[in-house]
């Protein structure tokens, strides 16, 4: 396979577990994905669905009493099973990371020009003042008006909205070949979050940096991604394009999740709740983790789980027939 | 019936300067600014805008845990704000809140029970047993199971904590029910579910609800009027349905053109963004508070402060160049 | 039947998710049973809450099985106390006697209730007067707030050592004063701590919540602020012990603790230690033990409290 048809991120059958005072919990069982170069692709899911997990296990960054198994492939290297210092290279060439809380990953005693620059001289060999233009060159990129005066500042001089710019810049330093963001504008207002969104997609056909977008916002997941993975309590619900998922969704997770958005269109009034609640991660039924909230559940759901299977564009795992989620 | 009306209602808080010596005088944060609006019972209005807009400072001063600067918040006719502490307490039965985060507004030492009838053992002269199966009642009302009344908060997720929440702030049976931010720390699908609760109960105990939140689709779903804040300005106030499918300040459009809509089809669409982030509170804009964003924004928008004007019955706008949001797009 | 239609008959009343008999109530399980659990688990702290259940049964009990007490001299070891005052189950010295020929098992005894006794009176002091103080401080703040932790700041920097001995040397020396010392001196950190951990509970949202619903400020600090500063106190506590038993220790081993015939665990290591040249390695080593088990279980158990109530678990 040459360069260009080479998947930037790879992921066969994930599994993250969390070895807990109360016994093993298992946060990601059997995620497999492929995002192309330049490609988009959001992972959608509520709290303890396994979405950030799954971040986290690419880039390495498990809490310490988590475990991934499978296989993870950055550009067609196995990351999982790479020693450490190997790891830490085809991180930084390939994968960069932009968080939802862009203050707890700027250190807040040192100019953001410093930090900037550090990742440069440290990756790159660039001499400081090399550097340093070329940082001012990517805060300008993310349109953050007198970038040269900007990077003398501390992080807290930054609004932030400004701060995830420069998370953004940061991130795309080193021209990453895939960029994972981890619920970017979950803590800006929604003006910013549109300013910030609208930014991510310039900078993507700008640089050519493959995008995996991790959110609870299907709203986000329609305005940005072309394809789409809805997680529900560390398993895959439902994968495809994400025209076909929004389209026409085949499982009740799914079906349920995009009634429950509330939306500035459509009707007013009574939105279509999903009974019950959230998952508890520690005891998961043995089948399919929806089932005690899903209108569709039988006997078995709670005992087999479904696997995921091709259904019309989609892949889905769910017993009931896809006639029945309409 | 006017339940509740308020009248030029300001907030300013003291803000000591950096560095600055004891004495100096501190700078003055206005959180809200000029604020007049009336609330009949059992109407619902929804308060949007985004962080720093005043809104839950709004809801505080009207609950009374923070003073108001001046201005009048008068309860069917007594000014609330000029009461004293005692008078105050007796009044604090008809206006119970709703907060934030479901599990920090509940005292982690409490069983849901005790929690649930704390409001009636402070204002009823009840009996344990009798407040216990009034915790019971309302526990089943907002859908939880009564025999978990001797459980405490942490057993609970967020969903049912935020219902535990409802229950105590209806227990009294309020008249008006204020409810800041009470879903944006849930996951979607409970989400909805809280909101369609919360609509219900207001529905059977005739409850006014004033029902803030940043997230203007959540709060159409609720409400009857909306009151678009900014910056502790008042900009719009009309009719849901009016205000979110015709909005007519240049900053309820934003709001409403920022909102990601989950449809893919309809997706790229031109949004009419809005330039920068909120500027300080301390330092507000002179003017029109919105001008330094305003995609219409005029010269002379940086030197008066907009007068509110009612282009429609129902509706008031603070801004002079308002206008249906095509308009805007076309500039 | 479609999704929606499901769903409808999910929610409706007739189809009742739960089984009958649900209006039993339910035990919860409080965040103390949480801690308790948590500190069950973990063995340091559990075996140092035997060992100081021990060494409290041996503080108050360890008189009683003795055959001698702690100030009947047995004449008959005077003199060669070196010789034959070594401990020996024969002569019922089971830790042998001090140099004036007392038995040091009782001694021991005695003046680990003392040291013990110094501890849990510093500590109990300092949880009431220090957590009110602090609780109220923190609570109504203002200008109220500045006033008492002034007075806080202006007690801490009196150099409370000096003003101790110079209180038993005015006043008589006695085991009274060693505990009004102990009590006027514990308190000033603990309130400090506590107005601390008052003025973030006061932010949050339950007490705001409360002061909404109209609840009384004194209601308001008993019900909400106390239990919840609790688990700082009793961890800060514990590790007070220990802390006022080395301070006992200190005054008494100068000579200013307690006063013969009583003892206490510093003036026991004060004159073990003045003997170590005349070859009787028990009179240091016995009160040395039982003062070390004493501290190293105290901070254990403080260790293991802090792990089971931290906050963060919440």
């Amino acid at each position: 396979m040459d360069e260009a048809t080479t998947p930037v991120l790879e992921i066969e059958d994930l599994r993250v577990s969390f070895a807990t005072g109360d016994g093993t919990v298992d946060a990601v069982n059997g995620l497999s994905l492929s995002l192309e170069p330049g490609g988009t692709l959001a992972i959608v899911g509520e709290s303890g669905s396994g979405k950030s997990q799954t971040a986290f296990a690419v880039m390495g960054l498990l809490a310490r009493n988590g475990t991934a198994t499978g296989i993870v492939r950055l550009q067609g290297r196995d990351v999982l099973t790479m020693p450490e210092a190997a790891l830490n290279r085809v991180r930084a060439e390939t994968v960069a990371m932009v968080f939802q809380d862009p203050m707890t990953s700027l250190n807040p005693y040192m100019r953001v020009g410093e930090q900037m620059a550090e990742v440069l001289v440290l990756h790159e060999g660039l001499s400081k003042r090399e550097a340093l233009a070329r940082s001012a060159a990517m805060l300008d990129a993310v349109r953050i008006p007198d970038a040269k005066g900007r990077l003398r500042q501390y992080p807290h001089e930054f609004s932030g909205g400004m701060r995830q710019r420069v998370m953004i810049a940061m991130a795309l330093l080193c021209r990453p070949a895939l960029l994972i963001a981890d619920e970017p504008t979950t803590a800006l207002d929604v003006t910013v979050q549109a300013q910030i969104m609208d930014l991510l997609a310039d900078v993507r056909s700008e640089f050519g940096t493959a995008l995996l977008l991790i959110t609870h916002d299907m709203g986000l997941v329609a305005e940005t991604c072309e394809r789409t993975i809805v997680m529900y309590g560390g398993r895959v619900m439902e994968q495809g394009r994400t025209i076909d998922v929004f389209a026409d969704p085949t499982h009740p997770y799914t079906r349920g999740l995009l009634d429950a958005v509330p939306r500035l269109d459509g009707d007013e009034g009574e939105l279509r709740a999903i009974p019950g609640e959230p998952p508890d991660m520690a005891n998961l039924p043995h089948g399919c983790p929806f089932t005690p909230r899903c209108p569709l559940a039988m006997d078995r759901c709670g005992t087999v789980q479904p696997p995921l299977e091709p259904c019309g564009p989609l892949l889905r795992a769910c017993h009931a027939p896809p006639e029945a989620v309409a | 019936m006017t339940l509740l009306s308020v009248r030029d209602l300001n907030v300013t808080f003291d803000v000591p300067r950096k560095g600055a010596m004891p004495w100096t005088a501190p700078d003055r944060l206005r959180a809200v600014k000029d604020m007049s609006f009336d609330l009949a019972a059992g109407e619902t209005l929804g308060v949007v805008g985004e962080s720093g807009s005043g809104k839950s400072t709004l809801a505080r001063a009207i609950v009374g845990t923070i003073p108001a600067t001046s201005g009048v918040v008068s309860w069917e006719g007594t000014d609330l704000t000029a009461l004293s502490p005692g008078e105050r307490r007796r009044h604090r039965a008809d206006v119970q809140m709703v907060f934030q985060d479901p599990l920090a507004a509940l005292n982690p030492r409490m069983t849901v029970g005790d929690i649930i009838a704390e409001p009636l053992r402070t204002h009823r002269d009840v009996s344990r047993t009798d407040a216990r199966n009034a915790a019971q009642a309302m526990m089943e009302r907002v859908g939880l199971l009564p025999n978990l009344v001797n459980r405490f908060p942490h057993e609970f997720s967020g969903g049912q904590c935020q219902r535990i929440g409802i229950a105590r702030a209806l227990i009294l049976e309020p008249r008006l029910l204020i409810c800041d931010e009470p879903v944006s720390a849930l996951d979607v699908s409970v989400q909805a579910q809280v909101v369609n609760l919360l609509r219900r109960l207001s529905r059977e105990m005739g409850l006014a609800m004033i029902f803030i939140a940043h997230d203007l689709s959540v709060v159409r779903h609720v409400s009857d009027r909306i009151m678009v804040m900014y910056l502790g300005r008042q900009m719009e106030v009309g009719p849901a349905r009016a205000v979110v499918g015709d909005p007519l300040h240049p900053y309820t459009q934003a709001l409403v053109a920022s909102v990601p809509v989950p449809d893919p089809t309809a997706r790229r669409r031109d949004r009419q963004a809005v330039r920068g982030e909120l500027p300080s509170p301390l330092t507000p804009p002179s003017g029109c508070v919105f001008h330094t964003r305003c995609p219409r924004a005029r010269p002379d928008c940086a030197d008066a402060v907009p007068p509110a004007l009612r282009p429609q019955p129902e509706r008031i706008v603070a801004c002079p160049y308002h206008g249906p949001a095509e308009a805007t797009a076309a500039e | 039947m479609s999704i929606r239609q499901a769903t409808k008959a999910f929610l409706s009343p007739a189809a009742n998710p739960f089984p009958d008999g649900v209006t039993v109530p339910v035990k919860g399980r409080s965040l103390w049973m949480d801690a308790r659990t948590r500190f069950l688990r973990n063995k340091a702290a559990t075996g140092s809450l035997l060992v100081l259940v021990l060494l409290a049964a041996f503080a108050f009990l360890g008189d009683t099985i003795s055959p001698w007490d702690n100030e009947t001299i047995d004449w008959g070891m005077l003199g060669q106390v070196h010789v034959v005052g070594g401990p020996s189950l024969e002569t019922g010295h089971w830790f042998g006697v001090d140099e004036t020929g007392r038995d040091l098992f009782a001694r021991t005894a005695q003046g680990t209730r003392i040291s013990l006794a110094v501890g849990f009176v510093g500590a109990a002091v300092a949880v009431v007067i220090g957590t009110i103080y602090g609780a109220v401080s923190g609570y109504v703040g203002g200008r109220v707030d500045d006033v008492m932790m002034r007075i806080v700041d202006v007690l801490i920097a009196v150099p409370y050592m000096f003003v101790l001995i110079l209180m038993m040397v005015v006043f008589e020396r006695s085991v009274i004063m060693l505990f009004v010392g102990v009590g006027l001196i514990s308190w000033l950190d603990m309130a400090r701590i506590v107005r601390g951990q008052t003025l973030s509970l006061k932010n949050r949202e339950f007490v705001e919540a409360a002061i909404a619903t109209g609840v009384r400020s004194p209601m308001i600090i008993a019900r909400h602020i106390v239990p919840n500063l609790l688990g700082i106190v009793v961890v800060y506590a514990t590790l007070l012990v220990p802390q006022m038993i080395l301070f006992e220790s200190f005054v008494s081993f100068l000579g200013l603790g307690v006063q013969e015939p009583l003892t206490s665990l510093g003036a026991l290591i004060a004159q073990g230690a003045g003997q170590m040249r005349n070859d009787v390695p028990w009179m240091l080593g016995f009160p040395l033990a039982a003062f070390v088990a004493l501290l190293f279980a105290l901070f254990f158990v403080g260790d293991g409290l802090r792990d089971a109530l931290d906050p963060k678990d919440r």
